[in-house]
């Protein structure tokens, strides 16, 4: 590797983010998949960090899965996205912060669009006015939510009371970094470092204390790929996707991922469990599977915050070994206990893949 | 006096074009912005399809400048056209009146980390054609190590609306053939593998030299 390469294509591509006042709208997936993060990011901005991020209930979908999985035509999807601008400007914001990388890619498309269309535009806002009798205006810069705490990465490791280090050797934790597609693939100058060596989580990474893996299949989808999930017969081409990146960075012995997805730490986590209950493979050592996290969830781990708050008892993968590794304490009791301390169900053991 | 006919470049273009424009009555004025006469041609080892020398054609081509002037490590400063001349003022602080400019400026060659995807520039051993070629020439670059497996990546900035060039850069497929003949020869246990969307052997000759490689045979012409 030549580091110079890498960081003269870095410096190519940054972009840039403000330092405070934000509209923040939330993924709609992520609420399932992985609720605890977009609560961690609010807590670390608001309380950690100090910053105004400012959300309202009346936001909704962005339309993006819908218009992906080809449900709804582009017209639809951008008269969703007006709506949502509608929603900060009234609320007296310009800039916008999304949590769902699908929804970056969508309003960074959406945005691009309607410069090079303005009648496209003028269509949208037409429409708009007629739906639901609301204006907007366009934001003045658009960040995707990993995009502000790459900003903060520092600020962060100020504050850190663990690093991504192996705590008995001392050594950095090998970490891959797997970026969502919708980040920047389509617009590369949209994203921090470009689309083939995002600069994004590698920032974090590095700024935490680990050593970031590159690996064949880096860039290659997670696998969800919208149509290759959403469509059941075609989920064959999903699992293969997973299976392709984890066969790719299994040599190199990654002791975590981390993503800035909603798809990505979904699928690259349930499919391990998948991949081993039909090939009886795991990734991990001694049979647990490489954890993945988002970067919500990482930024909370070396905050100190508690793991089971930051939700990490649904993955499917065990998170256990790696928190041993670095030293961050939990109790087990607690594991699948509710924010009241009442126990929750306790999931059944899969078969092939190591739990704790 | 003979008239002067300013040449911009003096690649072989512009060697060959100051050659015949002598041999037509003027004085022809080479123009060259490196230190030496030969541009690319130059750099170049071995050339396809015969896998002639690069070095050979270049000395076949100084080797009659009678009557043809030059300058190296020289730029144009200004070019000023009167009412029926020229006048090139050069970095040398030399200016020369002509009756006609010639440009031969050749090619840049494509700037391959544009490529983000193939890692030239970040991977250490990612090169290019015109790498291996110095490579062939002088047998150093610290990207090679006596390699096991080597892919030749075709149409690279060719082809290509996003890098901004649609068209076929006609020299890339007959390079990467010649060169992976090449390498196998220097390194014979290694496997060679050309990665390409079409085979496009422009030129007399290019299609001999594929097809004697696709028959796992090196072209008898290439010299060892």
């Amino acid at each position: 590797m030549i580091f110079q390469g890498k960081q003269k294509i870095w410096s190519d591509y940054q972009k840039d983010i403000p330092d405070d006042h934000y509209f923040y709208v939330r993924s709609c997936i992520r609420q399932n998949f992985f609720p605890a993060s977009e609560q961690t990011f609010l807590d670390i901005v608001h309380n950690r960090l100090g910053k105004d991020f400012y959300e309202t209930p009346h936001h909704t979908t962005c339309g993006g899965i819908a218009y992906h999985g080809e449900a709804i035509p582009q017209e639809t999807v951008m008269t969703i996205i007006a709506r949502q601008f509608a929603l900060m400007t009234e609320s007296g914001y310009e800039n916008y912060v999304c949590s769902c990388i699908t929804s970056f890619g969508l309003y960074t498309e959406t945005m691009d669009d309607w410069r090079n269309f303005p009648e496209l535009e003028a269509k949208i806002r037409e429409d708009l006015w007629k739906a639901c009798r609301r204006e907007f205006k366009v934001p003045k810069y658009l960040a995707h939510a990993s995009d502000v705490i790459y900003k903060f990465r520092n600020e962060i490791a100020e504050r850190a009371k663990f690093r991504l280090v192996n705590k008995e050797t001392g050594e950095p934790l090998r970490v891959v970094e797997h970026i969502g597609c919708h980040y920047s693939k389509m617009f590369p100058s949209k994203g921090i470092g470009g689309a083939e060596y995002p600069y994004v989580l590698a920032g974090m990474i590095e700024s935490w204390g680990g050593e970031v893996i590159d690996y064949p299949e880096r860039r290659h989808c997670c696998g969800f790929g919208f149509r290759q999930y959403l469509v059941k017969a075609n989920r064959g081409y999903s699992i293969s996707n997973t299976y392709k990146k984890f066969e790719s960075m299994e040599p190199y012995k990654p002791d975590m991922i981390i993503t800035n997805c909603p798809g990505c730490p979904f699928f690259m986590d349930r499919w391990q469990y998948v991949i081993a209950e039909q090939t009886g493979k795991t990734y991990g050592e001694n049979g647990y599977g490489i954890p993945v996290f988002t970067y919500e969830e990482v930024a909370g781990l070396v905050l100190g915050y508690n793991p089971w708050d930051l939700g990490l008892q649904i993955h499917q993968v065990a998170v256990e070994p790696l928190l041993d590794k670095i030293g961050i304490p939990y109790d087990k009791a607690d594991k699948y206990k509710g924010k009241n301390g009442k126990l929750l169900r306790v999931p059944e053991y899969p078969m092939n893949i190591k739990c704790c | 006096m003979k008239e002067n006919v300013v040449i911009i470049g003096g690649g072989p273009s512009g060697i060959e074009a100051a050659r015949r424009i002598r041999n037509f009555g003027y004085t022809p004025i080479l123009i060259e912005k490196e230190l030496r006469l030969g541009g690319h041609l130059a750099q170049w080892d071995r050339l396809f399809p015969e896998g002639v020398y690069a070095k050979e054609v270049l000395q076949t081509l100084l080797s009659d400048m009678d009557g043809i002037k030059w300058f190296t490590d020289v730029q144009i400063l200004t070019i000023n056209r009167l009412k029926d001349t020229y006048v090139i003022k050069l970095t040398n602080g030399i200016s020369v009146q002509s009756k006609a400019v010639l440009i031969t400026t050749g090619f840049q060659l494509f700037q391959a980390e544009k490529k983000e995807e193939y890692g030239y520039g970040i991977y250490n051993h990612v090169i290019t054609n015109a790498d291996l070629e110095r490579y062939f020439q002088n047998r150093k670059d610290s990207r090679i190590d006596d390699p096991k497996v080597i892919g030749f990546v075709h149409c690279v900035g060719s082809r290509d609306e996003k890098a901004g060039n649609r068209q076929c850069s006609k020299v890339c497929c007959a390079t990467a053939v010649k060169q992976a003949c090449e390498i196998k020869q220097l390194y014979p246990d290694a496997t060679v593998y050309c990665f390409y969307m079409d085979l496009r052997m422009f030129g007399r000759r290019y299609e001999d030299m594929y097809l004697a490689v696709r028959q796992r045979r090196l072209p008898a012409n290439l010299p060892p």
